[in-house]
């Protein structure tokens, strides 16, 4: 019973996995030299970043193709007292310096990108004239993807917009590379040509200030 | 040592790769607690700025029950909780316009009309209301306004449809009933209202007045639209106060004016010809009286139709000459003949090549002597605006070189020293630049859109601005706004002066340190207390250099509303909790 009892009690023994560095028969034979140690452990870095590091899944709207740029996305306009959205109208007095800026929120999946606000009034390819205002949304530090910017008014409307408001289009276009003066069509056509622009378009009520 | 430096470089690893920022703190003691400071959620709310300041809550755009409100005296305690914001429901006025046109029944379903509804900011310098609502025939108008308050009125302007440039088919509402003006208070919510335009008892007339378009040798002129101008307040925009009247072979035209003018009006024809004539204008007519004879007169003599093109040209960012496009080329050229005043005005948009062509003036020799030309930059241009240019169309096509404008430099930093990437920096004229220019130029500096740009990861930053406009020196307010995620306040660097001298490029400001985030929270609701997510909340620093300011500038308007500063804003989480960045004293 007693050897029953101890062989029930020891078991099979096979052999444990325990480390055979500082085994007697697995000795070093090559010390590491010191000048090799710190390369290798930069190499291992990375290596140890990538396996013991969970990547989180990406939260942006468009990252199904790597490597492809995915256009900027508008996600409010605001102005004044109101949020706005397509058509309108948006009612701006002319030179005004009180109301504020105009507020343009938008969403890119490329967290460094800087974003471009241009504001045109009756942009029309035949006819392109300059953007009346912009603002640029620059990269979020923390890698946000929304960003804004505050787009100063004061120049949207002119003299000659007051008197067709019915005719007045101010097209709010988010570009993801700096848009360029030239170009074909000028001021849309962005030097990078994997650059994309979205455009959100309003109608514009311009009135004229206070005397 | 190696599996401890391991370990660590794993954990630091880890540890870098979420994006979120890293939390303030934990507990309240993490913060500056003897200043007020409280953790919550791992920011250190509180510890505001001190001042007056006032706030406007916004509706998301899905929820139309609600309208924005203003908080005037918007407190924020210590510890940055301030107390909810509410927003309010509109007050609904509902009804019909009931157009009474002359010696005709009125009619309350014919007429279609813009009604435009302005408030005063209930804080100075605080964005004012502004609403333009459509009227169409048969249906009437349903306006939806803020409440307003003791002792507070909104303005009302009614505008009867159909105010086209050249006739239409048939008579409309315009030609036959003129605008209609009214302070209203707008306290409770109304609906089956009828409001009647075009009949004019003792309080408030309508007057007529006739006059007649012909050419100085006499010969009556046809095709030009012809209207009354002038303010419904004493410090309101001027508009158009009349009907409307288009000339036909004889010459001959009829306005009805109201009133309830506060002053003088103008008579301006415009012309609908295919040929091209100049605006014909008459001052000084008094429109609380009938009156006739409001002649205007056509000069002769002022010569055919002359396309022009015109070049222009600066140095650009690279120090090279060359054209330059998206620049806006104004026109404007005027003679009198007896009390009228005939005005040209010609617009174009310079090409890649730099040319506006699309220009065409009449060429006789007193209108051309009276030309003169403004260029106006696109934005963040290297070149600044070019005025009073005379025009000759003898001349060659050797273009218009735009002056160099100046540039300012500087270096953006945090509060701990460090460059900051991604600032927006836009130059804007201050107001003591603004309200230091005549009238005409301060409708010239309102066409120039601001410069702006970006900083990169030196934190740098260049704007190019005007030296001057006329001989006013120019001085600009350089606006620094960081996205929200930097977790850095904006903030405004005022009243810059730059050099006037060619000779001085650019300015170099020393580096410009922003001020340490304050954070400051709380809820929106709407009148129900339900919290509501998607409002926008603004808060304002209210001027207190006001009447400094008004005393040393020459060309202030009549109210100098010097604007409330912005300080900060923010919209609210789908939970209804807005979180608001301040500069910190």
């Amino acid at each position: 019973m007693s050897e029953l009892a101890r062989a029930q009690a020891v078991g099979p023994r096979g052999n444990r996995p325990k480390p055979q560095a500082f085994a007697p028969v697995a000795r070093v034979v090559h010390g590491v030299p010191t000048v090799v140690r710190g390369p290798l452990l930069l190499l291992a870095l990375p290596l140890w970043l990538a396996a013991g590091c969970v990547i989180p899944p990406s939260l942006t709207v468009d990252n199904q193709d790597a490597g492809i740029n995915s256009p900027p996305a508008v996600t409010a306009v605001r102005y004044d007292r109101k949020q706005y959205r397509e058509p309108g109208p948006i009612n701006v007095v002319r030179g005004q310096t009180v109301s504020g800026p105009l507020q343009v929120e938008a969403l890119d999946s490329d967290p460094s990108d800087s974003l471009y606000v241009r504001i045109f009034v009756n942009y029309e390819v035949d006819v392109p004239t300059p953007p009346r205002s912009s603002c640029v949304a620059g990269a979020a530090a923390t890698g946000s993807v929304t960003r804004s910017c505050s787009a100063d008014l004061k120049a949207l409307c002119l003299p000659a917009d007051a008197a067709k408001p019915d005719t007045t289009l101010m097209t709010v276009r988010v570009f993801d590379r700096e848009p360029l003066a030239v170009g074909d069509p000028p001021f849309v056509t962005m030097a990078d040509p994997a650059g994309l622009s979205t455009a959100e378009t309003f109608h514009l009520v311009c009135t004229e200030p206070p005397t | 040592m190696t599996r401890a430096l391991l370990l660590a470089a794993l954990l630091g690893g880890c540890l870098s790769v979420t994006a979120a920022p890293v939390p303030q703190c934990k507990v309240t003691a993490d913060c500056d607690s003897a200043h007020g400071e409280v953790c919550s959620d791992g920011t250190c709310y509180g510890n505001p700025p001190t001042g007056a300041f006032a706030a406007l809550v916004s509706p998301p755009s899905d929820r139309t029950d609600l309208v924005a409100r203003q908080v005037l005296d918007f407190r924020i305690p210590l510890d940055g909780r301030f107390a909810d914001v509410q927003l309010d429901e509109p007050i609904t006025y509902k009804g019909t316009l009931a157009g009474c046109a002359a010696g005709e029944p009125c009619d309350p379903t014919s007429m279609d009309a813009t009604i435009t509804v302005t408030g005063k900011s209930t804080f100075a310098g605080g964005p004012s209301f502004l609403g333009v609502f459509t009227a169409p025939a048969h249906e009437g108008f349903d306006l939806q306004v803020p409440r307003t308050h003791a002792n507070e009125t909104y303005s009302v302007t009614i505008l009867p449809g159909g105010r086209d440039a050249s006739p239409t088919t048939g008579t409309t509402a315009a030609q036959l009933i003129p605008p209609y003006h009214v302070n209203m208070a707008f306290t409770e919510s109304a609906a089956n209202q009828t409001i009647s335009l075009g009949d004019g008892d003792a309080t408030h007339p309508i007057h007529t007045l006739r006059g007649k378009i012909s050419t100085t040798s006499g010969v009556p002129v046809s095709n030009y639209r012809v209207v009354a101008v002038g303010h419904w307040e004493p410090d309101g925009a001027l508009v158009e106060v009349s009907t409307i009247d288009y000339t036909g072979t004889d010459g001959t035209y009829e306005l009805q004016v109201s009133a309830d003018l506060t002053d003088e009006v103008r008579i301006v024809a415009t012309s609908y010809a295919a040929a091209l004539r100049p605006t014909l204008s008459i001052g000084n007519i008094v429109p609380s009286v009938d009156s006739e004879n409001n002649n205007l007169q056509l000069p002769d003599l002022l010569g055919s139709a002359h396309p022009v093109s015109i070049p222009v040209d600066g140095v650009n960012g690279s120090g090279v000459v060359g054209p330059i496009a998206g620049a806006t080329v104004t026109i404007t050229g005027s003679v009198m003949a007896g009390t009228t005043r005939a005005t040209i005005v010609a617009v174009d948009t310079t090409d890649a090549d730099g040319f506006a062509t699309h220009l065409a003036l009449l060429d006789g020799e007193e209108l051309t002597a009276s030309y003169r030309m403004a260029i106006v930059p696109p934005a963040n241009a290297s070149v600044g605006v070019l005025l009073d240019q005379p025009l000759t169309f003898a001349g060659s096509l050797v273009a218009l070189r735009l002056p160099d404008r100046v540039a300012i430099r500087g270096r953006v930093r945090d509060h701990d020293g460090a460059p900051v990437k991604g600032v927006s920096v836009t130059a804007r004229p201050a107001l003591s630049f603004l309200w230091n220019l005549h009238p005409a130029l301060q409708s010239v500096l309102s066409t120039v859109p601001p410069a702006t740009t970006v900083t990169p990861e030196s934190g740098e930053f260049i704007v190019f601005v005007d030296r001057a406009l006329g001989t006013v020196g120019g001085r600009y307010d350089l606006a620094f706004d960081s996205t929200s995620a930097a977790q850095i306040p904006n903030y405004t660097q005022t009243d810059i002066a730059v050099p006037t001298e060619a000779t001085i490029p650019a300015i170099a400001l020393p580096d410009i340190t922003l001020p340490d985030a304050a954070f400051v929270h709380g809820f929106v609701t709407d009148p129900d207390g339900k919290r509501v997510g998607g409002a926008e909340l603004k808060i304002y620093e209210l001027p207190s250099s006001q009447l400094t300011l008004c005393t040393q500038v020459q060309y202030a308007p009549a109210s100098c509303p010097v604007p409330a500063q912005l300080l900060g804003r923010g919209a609210s989480s789908a939970s209804g909790e807005l979180r608001v960045i301040l500069p910190r004293n």
